[in-house]
């Protein structure tokens, strides 16, 4: 039982932080850019879910509003500022590091520098014969996977999808081919964006929430989006199981401190064996 | 020589000259006094986390301190040899980050802060490498005692010692609980968290418990991999020391939520709001708490408890009553030295003794030295986490 409790604790954490992962890579293979935003927006996304839930949403109302917010903040950020650094990979990742840097004091000031906590939707947990089942966390993990599914099949089978899927694999011959560069580009930010803010609310339940609790995460997405491929949403996805699952086994068998120096060790053993990462591509 | 109208110099002084230098000197002497009074304020600043993880522990820190420079300066403020000098309070938001903190203490050192509050054991000795130089008294509210010692001369520890502490409520377990075994420790993974295992797996060994030590990095919010690796064999107590309120409550409810049976150690001051906000108060009832300074029974310590009461409704921490003692404690000092000279306050901290909030107070070996209440943990009818005294030791 406590190997699959390992198991099921590395999933948990792996599914949640694939979520912010897809998110990172998709807005990476479409515009370009290194968006160092996307913790903040994590973070956003818990905080909007505490306040909507506040106003009388309960926790799914909040969660809603957290990610209509979260993707409208998305699309706003994306059609003013860095759909012109599409492909300016250095002028785009100082934009982002500036900006992340500017809404992480903002968020200080409109938030204030106390914790703020949520009441889970169900909580407790189940006990299975000593295998422990905490209700959110499974609610986080099937969400996580279900919307996993639905981006990935968004992405494959749609019209739109392959429209970001073109403009990753070629802008101009997208272009020449009638995709719409700025739509594509400010909706896939949109996207990416919505899927960070409904990682944070998710999460909200099992911590409290703080203007930088973004960081820790978007660090780990960028190990898995490195290691995973740039751009690529199944190589995100496997690698944040993987940094998940590295998270429990080292913890569980051997010692929290060792976690983030074996999950480093992973992912460069991944990158010296696929250079382009598990699942990346050479354009 | 003087020179006249027309250019030409002439020898002697006249009155005119007499004159224009008595008004000179005058002025300067009026200017002179006028900046010796300016400088009759004693700066003193509080580096602590306004924002951040510890940010619930900033603002009650700073209360206690105003209290303090409210009733020194009522008093008349610092006496000095030319005259008495009020105390000025700067404050600084380090967020409970070392690096933000070193850049601040470089501020305060240009500010003229000679006297410095800083919270956190892990800030700490990042804010040393700038204030032992400068000779800046430094006055760390923080765990561990790896930042203490001769190598750091101006450093003074008025928080307790969070190791110490734990030793006491593992005394009174090994006393009142006899068929306690096993002790886990959680420690942030860094020097202080280090320095506290120390003392306390010394002191567990010298009750005869079997100890377990885990350390886990700052950031850390999910503990169910660590649980569940405890779990397989659990302790009887797990001791949570040196993390902001936020982390150590998320662990105490992650625990529960894990099938955890056993009690909590927090040797260190609680944070209701913490465990409020998590809802997670049901979680450590009947869990030890050292220091548990329940009350305060000196007429200054009731004074300090009702005005922190006023300001802070349903949010005394008692922890920040050293605030208020060292406080008193650096008046003191400064008055029996004589001088705003820090070598010499720093000898005369170790001399003076004065009534605090607790009864008399008073520095030795640079920490301060007092009994340590342990506390057993319990709610009260409308789910406030409150204490009642089980014991007293010395660590």
């Amino acid at each position: 039982m406590f190997y699959i409790q390992v198991l099921l604790n590395g999933v948990t954490a792996g599914v949640t932080l694939a979520l912010v992962s897809i998110g990172l890579t998709l807005i990476f293979g479409v515009l370009g850019v290194v968006n160092f935003i996307h913790g903040v927006v994590f973070m956003l996304g818990a905080y909007a879910t505490i306040y909507f839930a506040q106003m009388g949403g309960g926790y799914f109302g909040g969660l809603i509003g957290a990610a209509i917010s979260t993707a409208v903040f998305g699309l706003i950020v994306a059609y003013f500022f860095l759909e012109r650094f599409q492909g300016r990979f250095l002028e785009g990742a100082v934009f982002t590091v500036a900006g992340a840097l500017f809404l992480e004091s903002v968020a200080h000031e409109l938030f204030g520098g106390a914790p703020r906590g949520i009441a889970p939707p169900f909580s407790g947990v189940y006990n299975i014969n000593g295998l422990i089942l905490n209700k959110h966390r499974l609610l986080v993990l099937v969400a996580g996977l279900l919307i996993v599914l639905a981006v990935h099949l968004y992405v494959k089978h749609s019209r739109f999808g392959r429209a970001m899927r073109a403009l990753q694999q070629d802008p101009l011959a997208a272009t020449l081919q009638g995709v719409r560069v700025r739509e594509v580009s400010v909706f896939t930010f949109g996207l990416g964006s919505c899927l960070a803010g409904v990682a944070g609310g998710l999460v909200a339940p099992l911590q409290l929430s703080l203007p930088d609790m973004g960081v820790v995460p978007l660090l780990l997405a960028f190990v898995s989006i490195i290691a995973g491929g740039m751009g690529s949403i199944a190589g995100a996805f496997w690698m944040a199981l993987c940094v998940g699952m590295i998270q429990s086994v080292v913890t569980s068998f051997w010692s929290p401190q060792a976690v983030i120096g074996v999950t480093f060790l992973f992912a460069m053993m991944v990158l010296v064996v696929r250079p382009t990462g598990l699942a990346g591509h050479d354009h | 020589m003087t020179q006249n109208k027309l250019g030409k110099r002439r020898k002697g002084v006249t009155r005119r000259d007499i004159g224009l230098y008595g008004a000179a000197l005058s002025t300067t002497l009026l200017m002179g006094t006028r900046n010796a009074r300016a400088s009759q304020v004693v700066k003193f600043g509080l580096m602590s986390s306004f924002t951040g993880p510890a940010a619930s522990f900033g603002e009650v820190e700073a209360v206690s301190v105003e209290i303090a420079i409210a009733d020194i300066n009522a008093a008349g403020g610092i006496k000095l040899k030319d005259g008495p000098a009020k105390v000025e309070l700067i404050k600084y938001d380090h967020a409970y980050d070392p690096s933000k903190a070193t850049t601040l203490a470089r501020q305060a050192v240009q500010d003229g802060v000679r006297f410095l509050e800083v919270l956190g054991g892990g800030v700490i000795p990042a804010v040393q490498t700038v204030s032992e130089p400068a000779k800046m008294l430094l006055f760390g509210q923080g765990a561990g005692t790896h930042w203490l010692g001769p190598k750091r001369p101006f450093t003074f520890q008025p928080f307790y010692n969070i190791g110490a502490n734990a030793v006491v409520c593992l005394e009174y377990l090994k006393q009142a609980k006899p068929q306690t075994k096993k002790i886990a420790l959680v420690y942030p993974d860094d020097d202080m968290g280090e320095s506290i295992a120390g003392t306390v797996i010394a002191g567990a060994k010298r009750f005869g418990f079997e100890v377990e030590r885990h350390f886990v990095t700052r950031s850390t919010t999910d503990y169910y991999p660590l649980l569940s690796s405890m779990m397989r064999s659990p302790p009887d107590y797990i001791d949570i020391d040196g993390m902001p309120g936020p982390q150590y409550a998320t662990l105490a409810k992650q625990s529960r939520e894990n099938g955890y049976k056993g009690g909590f150690i927090f040797s260190t001051s609680l944070d209701p709001n913490a465990f409020r906000k998590l809802s997670a108060s049901d979680a450590i009832v009947g869990s030890l708490n050292a220091p548990a300074w329940a009350e305060w029974s000196t007429e200054i310590g009731k004074r300090w408890t009702a005005e922190v009461d006023r300001r802070l409704p349903g949010n005394r921490q008692m922890w920040t009553g050293r605030s208020y003692d060292n406080l008193i404690l650096l008046k003191a000092a400064i008055e029996d030295a004589g001088t705003l000279d820090t070598t010499q306050i720093a000898q005369a901290l170790e001399r003076v003794t004065v009534s605090g909030l607790a009864g008399t107070v008073r520095y030795v070996n640079r920490s301060i030295a007092a009994p340590i209440p342990v506390g057993e943990i319990y709610l009260t009818s409308n789910g406030d986490i409150a204490l009642k005294k089980v014991f007293e030791g010395n660590g």
